[in-house]
Formats: structure tokens, sequence, C-alpha cells
């Protein structure tokens, strides 16, 4: 167990904590898989990519103005598509965030085309590689990620616990009938939900744009994390950071040790066994099993 | 349903048939001559879109009996379909065996006993969690074929050689058309049977109100994974002769999206309902050509020509999407509007208590 | 309201439906050539997991067919070139070519994909005896001295088992010596993993310690843990025979945990625009073409079309697509008027095509098929970033690479351009 592991699995957790959240906060508000969240992760990078054009320097306004669009975009989704779908089974919810997932990946490819991007060298910008003590290296955008993912991650577990709007949140996402009766505006805090969720999905596919490459398919990103919130519960944050840490290590011992192409499959292992054993994850709230 | 007919029944057979009215047999007898007649005046790509439509139709009826009238969400599709082409696949490669009716019935025995396996969460979990350990299971079924595909059958997919029954060998569009279009009617109609049954309505019991069901008296562990073994064992035939008819078999296929795809063809044709499942089959199936064609014959950029894939793709999720947010309940529902508009006019709607 | 706006909706698709035929595909034709066209079918991916390789080399043949058209096509009949995206799909590519043979009528069907396409396409080739141009990894059934009579190689991009990576291997033996170790990476995909395997077991034979990694296809964005077993193996050297997405990438992940040692790209990352990128010395490409720096001919011809035509790749990716545009216009001429598959068969089995007129390779190289063997000749060498006088140089001479058994090659050195 070496440093550069240390570290890689670190990167990796920073990462699936971060697409991670953003499935726990729209489970707890609308009770749905989010399927589309890989989508907001590419969108965001996209996005940033587009915005480019305004010239080099910018970088921080660029990656504010992404983040505020694809945040932006979520909560237009919500109202548009999910909330007329109030009441709805779930499985019609989930597939219609497919739908969109779908629609979304069609134009971003339609917009930008297939070919592989790099924001960071349209701005000139090296993304020099950080020599760690103990032989461990890591990148400067996979230090910042961490960084932003302990800043977000907290910061989000905060803003639940001691604003004014977090908590209005965290009622309308308990019990929406009761919050809806106390003056809650229950649609606004859900919506604020799904653009918090697509921020911390945005700054993992910032991050990962900068760091590998920008193209269509980093969407799938989005559903390799998929294994976070199950295995830490679809309604704890502190729950999937835990989860990602595990995922991470899981991975990645599988890569060297085993086969590179079993990696792929290993979080799918973890959801089976979660599902088998505490389908309500490490932290989740115990949720009405039914036993046959 | 709306009726303004005065049609009464006048005996316990014509109660219980299938095709009970006058009506209905002349119009399925028509619709047989016109599906038999169809490959004489069609040209050789239409009678392949229905030939694509006929397979569809056996994986849209495989879900809609788990999830339309079983109640059960199951992700799983691709795994399963993967399941029967793999299946149809190592019998040519390892046993040199391909016999079509032997491979395709070994293909749904495999189906049958995954689709216990898949079958087993819900006796567990329900909902979203149900459906995610379909999900997991169905990587898990894919990793095994890639893995067997690229160690053993070779990296390039597996060639699989035409059915062939004695003499005769299905290799044209034609023939293609009346063996699936044989194999659909008869699964077709075996479906309308098996959800008129005692299983069928066990099943629609459970999708309604499992707990009354079990009060009831319906054993829920033997209906629910009877659904996923009936549903799984169609769902790997499906596979096999889809592996035949591409003459092809290679892992890449069997995507998340194609599970997509049929779970849109439920959703968009009506869930619970065999007409739906046909409906939306065809639908689905052909509205990638469809888009070909609207882009074909409008003047079109040539960028969006030559990225047509990207308008395909969007205008399925748009489907779904659009399906969702107007008339959920499917083309199925859309078409009753239509019949009750005929049947009731000049009236708008019928009082209630009158049948 | 909503019934009426899904009936109206309804209706005008079917209107529209009841009106026209169907003989889809965009003619790409100018005024200038008017006669009936000759109808080729590409089947491309162009999104999808290797869409970096593969959609600006589809743009290059488009652009050259849509040049050639504008200068009257051949003896005035027009080229229709219908291209559809397979998203490296096998399955996927199979459909399409059965579509591109059926409905579109095309004489022949350009794979442009990875090679876990190829025999899918070949499938629906067989019974009509058209041929199939692949362009991509070769495999054994395009080798000497027994091809499949329906496949061939399209050259530049890459080559077959032994001929892809011999001049990269030559180098790293000579610059390595025994007991240098190379780590190579290859796609998991049937071209790739032969190649690469070849590849291993060569520098093993000189001497050398190599080990390969396949990469899972598709490939996952992050290679980090497969660029770790790369540095826990002390690789010095690293090559790979695969797109981009799984050696470029390798390459990167292993500078992003601090590698010092020296990536040698094989032909699919021969662009200018890789080496401008990183502008670094532990980057070594070897170009099956001329690159862009050496001003040849045929990339004044390429850079004026893409003005005139517009491009959304830089101009140094469409140059394998372009040489790939030339066989093809070599093969219909040869072809003649009227062609069908089996007088094109016959053309591509006999083609010269004089590479060396235009500039694509050194003055004299000629690609020639015959019915024994459908790879033909590559010719690499290899470029690098030189920071002193911050252009592409040439690092050794060019190389001519032929096949005299199925993975029997040889190597010779071209006197110096």
């Amino acid at each position: 167990m070496d440093a550069q592991l240390v570290a890689q699995v670190v990167v990796l957790a920073a990462f699936y904590s971060l697409v991670g959240t953003g499935y726990v906060l729209v489970y707890r508000a609308s009770r749905v898989l989010n399927l589309a969240n890989g989508e907001l992760l590419m969108l965001c990078a996209y996005f940033l990519f587009a915005l480019t054009v305004l010239g080099r320097g910018l970088l921080p306004l660029m990656v504010l103005l992404a983040l505020v669009l694809v945040a932006v975009v979520a909560g237009v989704i919500y109202w548009a598509t999910i909330r007329p779908m109030t009441g709805h089974p779930v499985f019609s919810i989930v597939l219609m965030t497919v739908g969109l997932a779908i629609v979304l990946r069609g134009v971003s490819e339609l917009v930008w085309t297939a070919q592989a991007r790099y924001p960071l060298e349209v701005l000139g910008i090296t993304n020099k590689t950080l020599h760690l003590p103990a032989g461990a290296a890591v990148t400067v955008v996979e230090a910042g990620a961490v960084a932003a993912a302990v800043l977000f991650i907290g910061g989000v577990i905060a803003f639940l616990r001691l604003a004014r709007i977090g908590m209005q949140m965290r009622a309308s996402a308990e019990h929406p009938v009761l919050a809806s009766q106390r003056g809650v505006n229950i649609h606004l805090a859900f919506a604020l939900s799904w653009a918090l969720a697509a921020i911390g999905a945005g700054i993992a596919g910032l991050a990962f744009a900068a760091n590998v490459r920008l193209e269509p398919n980093i969407a799938e990103q989005g559903l390799r994390a998929l294994a976070v919130p199950l295995a830490g519960g679809l309604t704890s944050i502190l729950g999937t950071v835990i989860a990602s840490l595990m995922v991470a290590m899981s991975e990645n011992l599988a890569v060297r040790y085993a086969d590179p192409l079993l990696a792929g499959v290993v979080p799918y292992f973890i959801i089976l066994a979660f599902i088998i054993l505490r389908p309500w994850g490490l932290l989740g709230e115990e949720e009405e099993l039914e036993r046959v | 349903m709306a009726s303004g007919s005065g049609y009464f029944y006048t005996s316990y057979r014509q109660a219980l048939a299938v095709f009970d009215t006058a009506f209905k047999k002349q119009a399925l007898f028509a619709l047989a001559i016109a599906v038999a007649l169809f490959p004489l005046v069609g040209s050789n790509f239409q009678v392949h879109l229905v030939n694509l439509c006929f397979i569809a139709v056996l994986g849209a009826l495989s879900q809609n009996l788990l999830i339309g009238y079983a109640g059960q969400v199951s992700l799983g599709f691709a795994g399963l379909f993967a399941a029967g082409g793999f299946t149809a696949a190592l019998m040519v490669k390892e046993l040199e065996f391909s016999a079509f009716i032997p491979v395709v019935a070994a293909a749904s025995a495999v189906g049958a006993v995954l689709g216990v396996l898949v079958g087993l969460p819900s006796l567990r979990v329900k909902g979203l969690y149900l459906a995610v350990s379909t999900l997991a299971l169905h990587a898990v079924i894919v990793y095994g074929a890639s893995e067997y595909q690229h160690r053993l059958g070779g990296s390039a997919g597996i060639v699989i050689p035409k059915p062939s029954f004695g003499p005769l060998i299905i290799d044209s569009d034609r023939e293609w058309y009346y063996l699936l279009g044989v194999v659909a009617a008869l699964t077709t109609l075996a479906c309308i049977n098996l959800v008129r049954s005692r299983v069928g309505r066990a099943w629609q019991a459970i999708r309604d109100r499992d707990i009354v069901a079990e009060a009831c008296g319906i054993p829920l562990v033997r209906y629910k994974l009877l659904a996923f073994t009936v549903s799984s064992a169609l769902a790997a035939m499906a596979g096999a002769i889809d592996a035949y008819h591409a003459g092809f078999v290679s892992v890449e296929k069997y995507s998340f999206l194609l599970t997509v795809q049929y779970l849109a063809m439920i959703v968009v044709g009506g869930l619970g309902s065999i007409l739906g499942s046909l409906l939306g089959a065809f639908v689905i199936t052909l509205l990638p050509f469809v888009i070909d064609f609207i882009v074909h014959i409008f003047p079109t950029p040539e960028r969006l020509v030559i990225n047509i894939l990207q308008l395909q793709r969007i205008a399925f999720g748009g489907v779904i999407v659009a399906v969702f947010l107007l008339e959920p309940r499917g083309l199925v529902a859309l078409w009753e509007r239509v019949k009750s508009f005929f049947q009731l006019w000049p009236f708008k709607f019928m009082v209630s208590g009158l049948r | 309201m909503r019934r009426t706006m899904v009936i109206l909706f309804v209706v005008s698709i079917l209107l529209a439906a009841c009106r026209a035929e169907k003989q889809p595909g965009t003619p790409t034709a100018s005024p200038a050539a008017a006669g009936e066209p000759y109808n080729v079918g590409a089947v491309a991916a162009i999104t999808g997991p290797v869409a970096s390789t593969y959609a600006p080399f589809t743009e290059g043949f488009r652009l050259y067919i849509r040049h050639l058209n504008a200068r009257g096509g051949i003896n005035g009949h027009p080229v229709n070139l219908v291209v559809k995206d397979s998203q490296a799909n096998p399955s996927v590519a199979g459909a399409l070519a059965k579509e591109l043979f059926e409905s579109n009528n095309a004489l022949t069907v350009v794979m442009l994909g990875p090679s876990s396409n190829i025999l899918p396409v070949l499938e629906q080739a067989k019974p009509l005896g058209a041929a199939v141009l692949s362009s991509t990894g070769c495999i054994d059934q395009q080798a000497p001295p027994d091809p499949d009579p329906l496949l061939f190689c399209t050259p530049l991009l890459a080559g077959g088992i032994g001929s892809h990576l011999a001049p990269v291997v030559e180098y790293i033996a000579q610059q390595g010596g025994p007991g240098a170790k190379v780590f190579l990476s290859a796609l998991d995909i049937p071209a790739s993993r032969a190649i690469v395997d070849d590849a291993t077991k060569r520098l093993q034979g000189k001497g050398l310690e190599a080990r390969m990694v396949v990469v899972p296809n598709p490939p996952p964005a992050d290679l980090g843990p497969i660029a770790r077993q790369g540095i826990d193996f002390g690789a010095q050297w690293g090559t790979g025979g695969a797109p981009e997405e799984a050696t470029l990438a390798l390459f990167q992940a292993l500078l992003r945990q601090g590698w010092r040692g020296t990536w040698v790209g094989d032909p699919p990352l021969g662009y200018d625009d890789i080496l401008e990128r990183f502008k670094s010395d532990q980057l070594i490409i070897s170009f099956g073409v001329y690159p862009l720096a050496e001003r040849k001919p045929f990339h004044a011809e390429l850079e004026a079309a893409a003005r005139e035509f517009g491009s959304a790749f830089p101009v140094p990716r469409l140059m394998y697509g372009w040489a790939l545009g030339v066989m093809v216009e070599s093969a219909l001429r040869q072809c003649g008027w009227p062609c069908d598959r089996a007088k094109f068969q016959q053309a591509m089995n006999n083609l010269e095509v004089d590479y060396g007129a235009s500039g694509i390779w050194p003055a004299g190289a000629k690609l020639k098929f015959t019915p024994t063997d459908h790879i033909g000749q590559r010719y690499q060498r290899l470029y690098k970033w030189d920071s002193a006088s911050n252009r592409i140089v040439p690092v050794g001479p060019w190389y001519r690479v032929e096949h005299t058994g199925k993975r029997e090659v040889s190597v010779t050195v071209v006197s110096q351009q």
C-alpha cells in the first residue's frame, strides 16, 4: 500500500463523492435516482469549453459561470419535467430522467461533435504534476478537485443544517405535505436541490475535463459513480463520502492486482452485496423492507 | 371501456373466447391476410424493417409481462437478451451445434434460470432498489459474456450461421419475415392467454396491491419468481432469434441503451397491455428510420445529415419525455380515446352505471 | 388541445411519408459533375469510444470526395458517398452496411472504425460479392499469401500484425538496447491485441524486457491505474498499437504521475497538432504520411479544400482520410464506367496508387495490392518536436514495411528525402 495508491484513491473518491452527493440531494428531494447526472457533469464541462471564447485569464469567472449555467439547466429540468410528474411511480420518473439524459447527450454531440477537447490548453494553462512526499504524484487539477470536493460537501452539509433555506430543503424532503402547509415553497426547495446536485456534478465534470479530456463519453462517469450513493445510503451525504473511499479503493486494487476489465464491474458487485445484505446502505435511513 | 353498442354474449364459450365478436374475428382475418401478403408488395428494405419490429415485439412482450402486468421493476433486459445471444454463440462455437429450434429452446432455458437469479432481489426489495439490483445483475452478465467473448470466442465476435429446417435455409429477408411473423404471432397469442389466465390475474393483483394479494391467498414468492422466469425466458429467446437474424454476436450490442429502448417500447405503447407492446415495438423500432426519412426529404444542412445518429437519439429521448408529459398511459390510451370517440358519437361520454 | 396537437403531428408525418420515394443519401455532387454517380458507402465510428481517431479520418475522406466532385468527378461521374455513424458498435456496423448495400446500392463499403467492426461488415458484403475496404489494423484475412478476396486493408493509418509497429520496434530496440524496459498498450479489439502481442514478442526476442497491457473496450476515460502498472514496471519506453484513447491517453496518464520515459507513438497518432500540443522531448511519433510541417503538394491541396468546404477538424487530422480518398478514386478510375461490384473488386485486386506523386509518401513510393496481398506497403517515419528550432523534425529515415507472409515482414530503409 504505497503513497501513490493512496493518492489515486483519494482523488477518485473526491470525484465519486461529488457526483454521489448529486444523487443524494436529488433523491432526498424527489425520491428519484437522477440518471441524467452524468450528462449534467458533461454539460458543465462543455459550458466551460464554450466560455473559453471569452479569452484567457478569466478562468475563475468561467468556472463560476459554467457552474451557474448547469445549475440553471438542472432547475429548468426539474420545473419542466419532474415537477409535472409528481405522484407518478418512481420507475416512470427514473425512465424520464434517462430520456432526458439521451436528449442532452445527443444535443451535446450535435453542437460540439465527438472530438476530444482540451479546455486548459485553449486557455494556455498547463496542468503541472505535483510531487508529494513518499513518491506520490498528482496533478494540480486533481489536488484542486480534492479541495473543491471537501469545500463543496462541507458547504452543503453546513448549508442544509444552518441556513434557513437549507432547513426548508430538509423539511420539504422529509415531509413535503407538512412543509408546504407550514408555508415552505417546496417546489422552489426541490429546484434548489436539483441545482445544488448539478453544481456538485459540474465540479466533478470540470475537474475531469481539465485533467483528462472533454468528450461526450465522460457522461458515463456519472453512471460509474452510481454505486457510491447506493452503498453509502441514498439519503446520507456522509455515507456517500465513506462509500466513495470504499469504492475507489476496491477499483484501484482490482486494476492493480487483478484484471483492468474487472474494475468496471467491481462497483456493481458492491451494489449487489449491499442490496442483499443492507439495501439502504451504510448510513441511509432504514426503509420498510418487504420480507416475503 | 366505453361501448355504445348493445352487444351481449349468448354462451359461455363466447364469453371466454379471445376473439369474441364477429367483428374481431373478421378484423383478425383481414390483418392476417395483410401481413401474409405484405412481402409481395413491400421492398426488401421494408420487409427487413418489419422483421426488426417482429423481433422487438418479442422483447417488448417480455418486458410488459414483467413490468406492466406483474408490476416488478427490472432494468436487466439487455443482460437477458445477451444471455440468449451468447447461449446461441456458445453452442455454435463450442458445441458446433446450430440447429435453430433446439438452440433457441436452450437459450430460453438459460434465460429462465437467470430469471430466477434476477428475480431473487424482488423478494426482498421493491422499487428503486429492485431496479438497481437488476441493473447490477445486467452488468455482471454482460461482464461474463465479455470475458467469454474475448478469451474464448474471439474478440471480433462470433458468427452465427443461417438457420435451416431440413433443406430450407432462411437467408433472405422475405423468408425471415414469415419465420419471424409466425413466431411473433404465436408468442403474442400465448401472452394474451397468459394474462387472461390465473397466472396473469395473480400478477395483476400483485401489481396493484401485493399485500392484499397475499391476504387473498396468492403466494407472492411463486408468482413473482414466475414473472421473472417467464419474462427472462422470453427475453433470452428473443436474444437468440436476434443472434440468428443478425448472423453475429458481439458484446457491445448489449448495452444499457438497449434496455432503455425496450422500456421505452412498453411505456410508449402502454404498460399492462399486449396491444401496447406491439404498438410500442413498432414505433420505437421504426423511429430512427422515420427520422432518416424526414431528414432526407426536407432540405437539411449537411452537418445534420452526417450527425443523423444524434438526431435519432434526440428524437428517441424526446419521445420518452413527451410520452410521460403528455400521455403517460401510452399509445393504447390514445387509441382508446379515438375508439371511444367513434363508438360514442354523437355523445361525448358514457354516463357511468350503464355498461 | 393536447390531443389535437398530437393528431396534427401524426397526420403531418403521414403526409410526408406519402409524398416521396425512399432513396436516402445526400449526393456530394455539384453542378460540375452531372453524370450518373458511383455509389460508395462508408460505415464510420464518428461518435462513440474511438471517435477521436475516426471522426477526422472520415471528414478527410469526405473532403477529398467533395473536392473530387467539384473538379468534375471521374470522367463526369460524381461519387455519391454516403456515410453512416456506427459508434464503433459491431452490430450497428453490420446493420448499416446492409442498409448501404440495399438502399443505397453501394458498390463497396469502406469501414472506418476499429477492427471489431470488420467481420460484421464483411458478412453483409459476402453474399453480394462486394469489396470491403477496412481502415484499421490489418488482420490475417488481409495478409499474404491467401487473403479473403473481398477484404482490403487501406493503408497509412494502420498496418498489419508485424508491420504496424515494425519501425517503432526497430527504433526502440536500437535506442534502448537489451535489458531496456518497454510498456505496450493495446485496446481490447482483435487487430490491436494481435499487433501489440506480436510487437511484444519481437522486442523480447531482441533481448528487451517488454510488458503488454490490454485496455478494456470501450476505453475508460481514466487510465491512471493502468499507467501505474507501467510506472511500477519501471518502463523507460512506451508504445501502443491502438486508437489514441488507449495510447495517447495512457501517455498523458503516465505524465500526470511524473513519468520520465519516452513514448513512441504509432501512426494513428501521426498528427502535427499532437506534437505541437505536448512540445515534449518525451514524445516521438511514427507518421504514416508526410506531416503538414513538411509542406508537400498534397498539403496545399488539402488546406485549400478545407478552406473551401469548411472542416470541423484541424488540417493535420484530415491527412489520412484524404489519402484514403486518393485510393478510392484510383480504384474507381480503374473500374471505369459502368462499374459494378465484381469489377470494383477486380480493380482493387490489382490496384496501384502512386502516393509518392503528390507528396503523401516519399517520391516514387507506390502502394500495390495484388490478389495475394491485400495489405500492400507501409511507409513510416519517426518525427518529434524540436524545441531549439520550434518545429517538427524527423528522427531517422523513411522505412518501407511489407508483408512477406502472414506475420513475416521486411523492413527496408528508404533513401533520405
